[in-house]
């Protein structure tokens, strides 16, 4: 595999508006939402939305990079089959958390299970590329461009639907947090990695800052040219997001965040979305899902380690979001699932049908969707979970009923037809 | 990509409609607006001609570049700059030579040399062109060099897509000012190409349309050569069979991949019946057909343009350079020498805005940076870094279309935010493995002048080629809390001078070009 499929690609980038015109605070707030919304001393009132501009859910994307090992993380414990081809690193029947007469969820995300329980947590199984690539590479490319054939078509699926939407007044209307570019927010204007909110900044000392700026804003008055006018949204953009460092959003106590990098990234699309300026979409990417080997034990072994990262950073996101979990989405998604069989070097090689979670205040959750037809040898394509169900349709059915993009599913998707799973109830 | 699906090609260009409408009103040319409110004025950039020259040409002046063009002349240091192996380069040699002497080598000596270590040997490269496009006195060849870098562009992903870029980018380079043709001879036959494209997977029974559409779509006749799937499909074939020696990384031609039987493309067509001695001719009298095509003549000449003139280029110029085109048989000097000395060239004076590695090259020039690279330390890595920061680091792009070449690619609050820094990190001199000077010497050293006023003109000067205008003069002093005739004494510029510089940097008379 090529070093760069193992590379996390653990991304973000910050798409900004291109209105500046648009950008003063006032105008941001309006196209928030129909809530009330108290935030510790700071009364943000969020106004109606424009007619032109729906409200939608904030939608935030976590990758697994590396291919999930979906038979592990959702077992179907009921199978004789499943204990069968994996003697050494099947999780014991006894420790799985039940989920229905089916499945058990691996104990390392336990975290998750309250969510389950509310109906905010949904899994689709046996979901992926129907043209399956198991090439690292390709099969994420597939996923970021949201099209089964990488090659033809290489802008991000996140990026066609903000694009579709149209252009929305926001400051930071895409987040990600990590190094890389994120491939599914490609085509967006000039996307540009951010590390961290905390690193939005001009490089000048507080004391400076404000009369360095002022210089800056000086320099881009005066005359007309798309430099001036970004310029003076950059300003913005800037002040929004000292805005968001503001004590009064941080962290609920309450929501306790595992000291990963993957918790760090999901405290800061927390701060995001809570403060006065929200954002439409957030990416960020997990490495390290790539168990060939050494896949280890339910308990201490690598997977439950990731796992256990990935459930306790996404209970402590829903915490902190209070009530904007509410309008809040959540995909989980990785490149393809796993072999059925394990190797024999303790892990499993690269399969086809993987898992999706879908969280939020929105979705019809409690429920393991997707068509089901077990893990016996006769059912495998080629020793893998066939894909009976597109991942396209999981991200189209958010994106037209959570997204409000339902018009434009042939420019986000294209060649797809949709078909729904009912699994996200409509705005 | 089929007709119905959304590339991020379409989307790029997309942007570049937005881009052209965004600089409608670019620098140097009044908005004649009916509407009630005036609209702003233009950018005060100074139009003179060498100076305008060399933004365009150069990756930036800087002031002893600025006296040369003015003894010479505009034309005489074109014709020059043309012929890039008469004009010694001992800076640039003797840091690759030194620091980058693997470089220096072959793609397949190079892999011989980093077993496991792709990623290292590909940031050395990039390194060595960005030392290049600093510090080489063959400016217009590195200029140039980077157009077509973009135009055939392949992105070192990884396997011979990597090991082949060495080669491929030192070939680029010394065919710069050829002819279109050879140029795409010399793409076709890349390894880095055929394999970043698939064409080395391409053979009769398992055909790979990638390299055959992009050969259409992008390095000749364009979207609007009205070619059709089936056209695609058949160039795809003509081009069966081109391969490479995996272990030389030199091209080969494989008549077992090689598709026979009668083709077509657009106009052409060839019987291609004897795939084993003769295959070879077929591709190559496809991309003889295709570099001569009106549609490439039109679509190349248009870039050009859009490189050196402006965003959205005038009809005109594009017109009479895609005339040249065909005239010349697509002569590199001769579109450059037509495009150069054109009245709409003249005119453009502002109108690109400089993209990452452009403003970061011109920033370095014009502070007079010193590479300084200590034995054993490459000197560009933060440079390097620097640029990949902004998203414009040499060979990073992904896709096969090359890096955006219109303002509003590169405009985002984040972009915009990137030049700010960017422009602090230089005048502070924080990067390491180079040096930049200090804003006493920049302003005149002991004979410097003492009051604010005249401080901030020598510095915008000599960084800019032009005093500011008043208002974006005052914002500097001002913001040194000084006024007009405050005396900056030397423990004073020392001390703010970085910020002075930083400013002047990241005003717009630096961002565009």
């Amino acid at each position: 595999m090529s070093q760069r499929a193992v590379s996390q690609r653990a991304v973000s980038e910050c798409e900004m508006s291109d209105r500046p015109d648009a950008m003063s605070r006032r105008s941001l707030l309006k196209r928030s939402g129909g809530v009330a919304l108290a935030v510790a001393a700071a009364q943000v009132v969020r106004a109606p939305a424009a007619a032109a501009v729906p409200a939608t859910d904030r939608f935030v994307q976590v990758f697994l990079r590396g291919g999930m090992d979906a038979l592990n993380a959702v077992a179907p414990v009921a199978d004789p089959a499943y204990a069968a081809a994996r003697p050494g690193i099947a999780v014991p029947a006894g420790a799985f958390l039940p989920l229905d007469s089916t499945f058990g969820l691996h104990p390392a995300l336990a975290a998750l299970l309250p969510m389950w329980a509310a109906g905010e947590l949904a899994f689709v199984h046996a979901v992926g590329n129907p043209l399956g690539d198991r090439s690292h590479f390709e099969a994420q490319d597939a996923v970021d461009c949201g099209v089964p054939i990488s090659s033809s078509v290489r802008t991000g699926w996140l990026a066609r639907h903000l694009t579709a939407r149209g252009q929305t007044p926001a400051a930071l209307r895409a987040v990600g947090i990590g190094e890389t570019q994120n491939m599914s927010l490609q085509g967006q204007r000039n996307a540009v990695t951010i590390r961290a909110l905390s690193k939005f900044k001009v490089h000048v000392g507080d004391g400076d800052r404000v009369a360095y700026e002022r210089a800056i804003r000086q320099l881009h008055t005066g005359f007309g040219h798309p430099l001036a006018s970004n310029g003076i949204a950059t300003l913005s953009a800037l002040g929004e997001v000292r805005g968001l460092n503001q004590p009064q959003y941080a962290t609920l106590p309450t929501a306790e965040y595992p000291d990963s990098n993957f918790g760090k990234a999901l405290r800061n699309i927390a701060q995001c979305a809570k403060g006065p300026v929200g954002f439409e979409a957030a990416t960020v990417d997990i490495g390290g899902w790539d168990h060939h080997t050494d896949m280890g034990d339910h308990i201490n072994g690598e997977l439950a380690r990731k796992l256990a990262d990935l459930a306790t950073a996404l209970s402590a996101l829903r915490t902190d979001l209070g009530p904007l979990w509410a309008e809040t989405t959540v995909v989980v998604v990785s490149e393809f699932g796993r072999r059925v069989e394990e190797n024999g070097d303790g892990g499993v090689d690269h399969g086809n049908g993987g898992l999706m979670m879908v969280l939020g205040g929105g979705v019809r959750g409690g429920k393991i969707y997707g068509n089901w037809r077990g893990v016996h040898t006769s059912v495998l394509d080629h020793g893998d979970l066939p894909v009976t169900t597109d991942w396209r349709n999981v991200y189209a059915e958010i994106v037209s009923s959570r997204l409000g993009n339902g018009n434009n599913l042939g420019a986000v998707f294209p060649g797809l037809k949709p078909s729904f799973l009912g699994l996200a109830n409509a705005r | 990509m089929s007709a119905p699906m959304v590339s991020r090609r379409t989307v790029v260009r997309a942007t570049a409609v937005t881009g052209a409408a965004m600089l409608a009103a670019p620098a140097g040319v009044a908005i004649s607006g009916a509407a009630s409110a005036a609209p702003p004025p233009p950018l005060a950039l100074s139009n003179d001609p060498v100076i305008h020259t060399l933004r365009r040409l150069t990756y930036g002046p800087y002031p002893g570049l600025i006296d040369t063009l003015r003894k010479t002349g505009v034309k005489a240091w074109l014709d020059a700059q043309l012929q890039p192996h008469k004009i010694p380069d001992t800076n640039v040699d003797a840091i690759l030579k030194t620091q980058f002497p693997h470089m220096l080598l072959s793609s397949a000596q190079i892999r011989a040399r980093y077993p496991d270590k792709a990623w290292q040997a590909m940031q050395q490269l990039k390194q060595a062109t960005i030392i290049r496009g600093v510090w080489s006195q063959r400016h217009l060849q590195e200029v140039v060099h980077g157009f077509w870098s973009d135009h055939f562009y392949t992105h070192p992903v990884d396997g011979v897509a990597l090991w082949g870029k060495f080669d491929e980018d030192k070939r680029l380079r010394a065919n710069t000012f050829t002819s279109f043709g050879r140029l795409l001879h010399l793409s076709a036959s890349s390894p880095a190409m055929l394999c970043f494209l698939n064409n080395d997977q391409s053979s009769e029974d398992d055909i790979n349309e990638n390299y055959g559409r992009e050969l259409l779509e992008l390095h000749t006749v364009g979207l609007a050569g009205g070619y059709s799937e089936a056209d695609v499909r058949n160039a795809a074939l003509a081009m069966t069979g081109w391969t490479y020696d995996k272990e030389t990384l030199a091209f080969r031609y494989n008549p077992k991949l090689h598709y026979n039987g009668s083709l077509k493309v657009i106009g052409w067509t060839h019987p291609n019946i004897d795939g084993t001695a003769g295959g070879i001719e077929t591709g190559r009298s496809l991309l003889n057909y295709l570099a001569a095509h009106p549609a490439t003549a039109r679509h190349i000449s248009t870039k050009l343009c859009r490189r050196l003139i402006s965003d959205s280029p005038p009809a005109s110029i594009i017109a009479s350079t895609t005339k040249v085109f065909v005239a010349s048989k697509g002569s590199v000097p001769a579109l450059l020498r037509h495009i150069v000395a054109s009245p709409e060239f003249a005119a453009s004076s502002g109108q690109k805005v400089r993209r990452p590695f452009d403003m970061v090259a011109a920033s370095v020039r014009a502070t007079g940076g010193r590479y300084r690279g200590e034995a054993g330390e490459q000197g560009a890595n933060d440079l390097l870094w620097r640029m990949s920061d902004m998203g414009h680091a040499p060979f990073e792009w992904i896709d096969p279309d090359g890096y955006p070449d219109t303002g509003a690619a590169w405009l985002s609050s984040v972009g915009v935010l990137g030049r700010w820094n960017t422009s602090l990190a230089i005048a502070g001199n924080w990067f390491k493995g180079v040096e930049m000077k200090d804003a006493k010497t920049l302003a005149g050293g002991k004979d410097r002048p003492a009051k604010a006023g005249p401080l901030v003109d020598a510095l915008t000067i000599a960084l800019t080629g032009q005093r500011f205008p008043r208002a974006h003069r005052a914002a500097i002093i001002e913001y040194l809390g000084a006024s007009e005739s405050t005396i900056l004494d030397d423990d004073t510029l020392r001390w703010r001078g970085p910020r002075i510089i930083a400013l002047i940097l990241a005003s717009p008379y630096m961002q565009v070009r």
